[in-house]
C-alpha cells in the first residue's frame, strides 16, 4: 500500500527486499533516539562554519 | 624523465614548463594509453579528444607566450559523468540521461578550464551516483584492474580505474557516503573529499544535497592539493558554497610531520565490520607517522553504525526526493540496484529525516569537541572494512548490514583523504583515512604527502 502511495510500481520493486530493509533502517534509526540535540528542536541547515576552529 | 602515462600532475606540469614535452604530445600520449586499455576496464563513457587536442595547443601556445595560467595548464584531466559540460553528453551513469546534453558547465569544470586544464572525457559513475555495480545498469560498469572479478567501488568508479591504469593523471569524483575514497581506496590511488561547501556543487547531479562534496581524485595527495587549490572557492551561485576562504593547499606540502598530533581512533573495530587487516594496516601507517615526527594518541569516536544511520537516512530522502518524479514514469528503466536503493525513501518520514539531521549535529559537534578536547590535528582509521567484495556479492542495502567506514566525514563535512597503506594478503589496495578539522584541508593533505613519501613501495600501478 506504502508503494502505491508513493507512486512506485510494485512490478519494477522486490517488495520483501524493500520492506525487510525498511524495517532495519527503523530498527536502527531507533538507536539514535537518545541522541537529543541540546541546542534546538529544529534540524537547522548544516553549515560547516559553525564547527571551523 | 618518467613515462607519461605514470607522471604526476607535478612532474607533467614541470615538464610542460622546462619544455621536455608539450600538451599536445601529453595528450596524445594519454589517447593512445585510453584506446589501449579502455576496453578492457571502461573508465571513460565518453571520450572527448577532438576538444582535447584543441585545448592542448591552447595551453602550448600559452606556454610559448610565457602567459601560462598555472600548474594545471595543459594537463590532462578527466570528469566523473556527473558533472556537467557544456555541448558534452552527461548520463550520471543512467539510460534515463543517455542523450542527455547540458546548456552550461558544472562550477568545477568552469574552474579547471580557466585554469587550462585538457578535458579526455567524461568518467564512469555508477547509475545517479548511488547503484553500482548493478549488472542491468544502461553502460558497463568499470572493472577493478587489480582483480577485475572485484568491485572498483562506487560511485566514482570510472575515476578510479583511470588513475589507476594510467589513463588520466588526474580527476574529478564526487563523495556523499564514500564514492571518492571507495573507489580509491579500492583502486589503489589517492582522493579527497574535501571540507562541506568548498567546492562549489553547481553543475553536479545531487544525490543529497546537504551531504554531497565535489572533489579531486589522483594518484598522489600532492595531486589533489593541485587540483583542490583550481576547483575551490566561494560560488555565488550556489546555495551550499562557503565563503569560508582557505588558501592554497599545495604550498603546505612537505615531508615531515614534526608537531602534528593525530588521534587513532582506536573503536572503528572488528565490532563494527572491519577486518583485522584494515587495522593492521592502519597501526603500520601511524608508526610511519610517529617517524615522521608526529605525536599519535588514541581516542574513541561514537559508533560507526550512529554516523552511518544519520548518513544513510539523509542520502536516501533526499534522493528519492529528487527522483520520485522520474520513477513514477520511469521506474522499469533503472537499474535493478539504484531503483530499490532509491524507492527505500519512500518509506522514511519527515520525523525520520529530522531525527537524523539533528543526529548529525551531535554527532558533528562530539567530533569536534574530541578532537579539540585531545588537542588533535587529525583522525586517522582504516579506510575500508577489508578487501573489495566480489562484483556479485554486493547486497543492494549493503549499508544496512555492515557500516560504512566514510560515512563519519560525509556526516560531519570534515575533510577527509583516502591514503594508500600497501597490499593485503589478497593482493588488493589497502588505505587508512585522514580527516581534519573544517577547512584544514590543507593540513590533511600535507600529512597525507608526507607519509606517501615516505612509502613509495605502495604506490604501484597496473601495467
Amino acid at each position: 500500500m506504502q508503494c502505491e502511495q508513493a507512486n512506485l510500481n510494485l512490478d519494477y520493486l522486490e517488495a520483501d527486499e524493500v520492506f525487510k530493509a525498511c524495517q532495519r533502517l527503523q530498527g536502527l534509526l531507533s538507536t539514535l533516539e537518545n541522541m537529543a540535540d541540546a541546542q534546538s528542536e529544529t534540524a537547522s541547515v548544516f553549515q560547516p562554519e559553525e564547527y571551523s576552529t | 624523465m618518467t613515462a607519461l602515462t605514470r607522471a604526476s600532475v607535478a612532474e607533467l606540469s614541470s615538464f610542460l614548463v622546462d619544455r621536455k614535452v608539450s600538451s599536445v604530445e601529453l595528450t596524445e600520449a594519454l589517447i593512445r594509453r585510453i584506446e589501449a586499455k579502455n576496453a578492457e576496464y571502461r573508465a571513460f563513457l565518453t571520450c572527448t579528444f577532438d576538444l582535447a587536442l584543441e585545448q592542448a595547443r591552447e595551453a602550448d601556445d600559452r606556454t610559448a607566450r610565457n602567459i601560462r595560467r598555472g600548474p594545471l595548464d595543459g594537463v590532462p584531466v578527466a570528469l566523473k559523468d556527473a558533472y556537467d559540460t557544456r555541448n558534452i553528453r552527461t548520463t550520471v551513469g543512467s539510460g534515463l540521461f543517455k542523450d542527455r546534453v547540458p546548456t552550461a558547465d558544472s562550477a568545477v569544470w568552469e574552474r579547471l578550464r580557466r585554469a587550462g586544464a585538457v578535458l579526455l572525457g567524461k568518467l564512469e559513475c555508477t547509475e545517479f551516483c548511488l547503484g553500482g555495480p548493478s549488472p542491468d545498469t544502461a553502460f558497463p560498469i568499470s572493472l577493478n584492474p587489480h582483480d577485475t572479478s572485484r568491485y572498483t567501488g562506487g560511485s566514482s568508479s570510472g575515476a578510479g580505474v583511470a588513475l589507476a591504469t594510467g589513463m588520466v593523471p588526474a580527476a574529478i569524483g564526487s563523495d556523499t557516503g564514500g564514492s571518492i575514497r571507495i573507489p580509491a581506496a579500492f583502486c589503489g590511488v589517492a582522493g579527497i573529499k574535501p571540507t562541506y561547501g568548498l567546492v562549489s556543487l553547481r553543475g553536479l547531479f545531487p544525490l543529497s544535497g546537504s551531504l554531497d562534496h565535489a572533489g579531486p581524485m589522483a594518484r598522489s595527495s600532492q595531486d589533489c592539493a593541485l587540483l583542490l587549490d583550481a576547483i575551490m572557492g566561494h560560488d555565488p551561485l550556489h546555495p551550499s558554497s562557503s565563503r569560508r576562504q582557505i588558501p592554497p593547499t599545495s604550498p603546505d606540502i612537505s615531508d615531515n610531520c614534526r608537531g602534528l598530533v593525530i588521534g587513532h581512533v582506536t573503536n572503528f573495530s572488528e565490532a563494527e565490520g572491519v577486518s583485522e587487516e584494515s587495522r593492521a594496516a592502519c597501526r603500520r601507517a601511524l608508526d610511519v607517522f610517529r617517524d615522521l615526527g608526529a605525536e599519535i594518541r588514541e581516542v574513541r569516536l561514537p559508533s560507526l553504525w550512529d554516523y552511518t544511520v544519520a548518513n544513510t537516512t539523509i542520502m536516501t530522502s533526499e534522493a528519492f526526493a529528487i527522483h520520485h518524479a522520474r520513477f513514477r514514469e520511469k521506474l522499469g528503466e533503472v537499474s535493478h540496484l539504484t531503483r530499490h536503493r532509491i524507492a527505500l525513501g519512500a518509506f522514511i518520514s519527515a520525523a525520520d529525516y529530522l531525527r537524523a539531521q539533528k543526529a548529525r549535529r551531535v554527532l558533528t559537534q562530539t567530533t569536534f569537541d574530541l578532537m579539540t578536547e585531545h588537542r588533535l590535528d587529525l583522525l586517522c582509521y582504516p579506510g575500508m572494512l577489508g578487501d573489495p567484495p566480489h562484483i556479485d556479492q554486493v547486497p543492494p542495502y549493503y549499508y544496512l548490514d555492515t557500516p560504512l567506514i566514510t560515512a563519519p566525514a560525509n556526516l560531519t563535512g570534515a575533510p577527509a583523504a583516502s591514503v594508500r597503506a600497501g597490499f593485503s594478503a589478497s593482493d588488493m589496495p589497502m588505505s587508512f583515512q585522514l580527516t581534519g578539522h573544517m577547512f584544514a584541508d590543507g593540513k590533511v593533505l600535507a600529512a597525507a604527502h608526507a607519509y606517501e613519501r615516505a612509502t613509495p613501495e605502495f604506490s604501484r600501478l597496473v601495467e
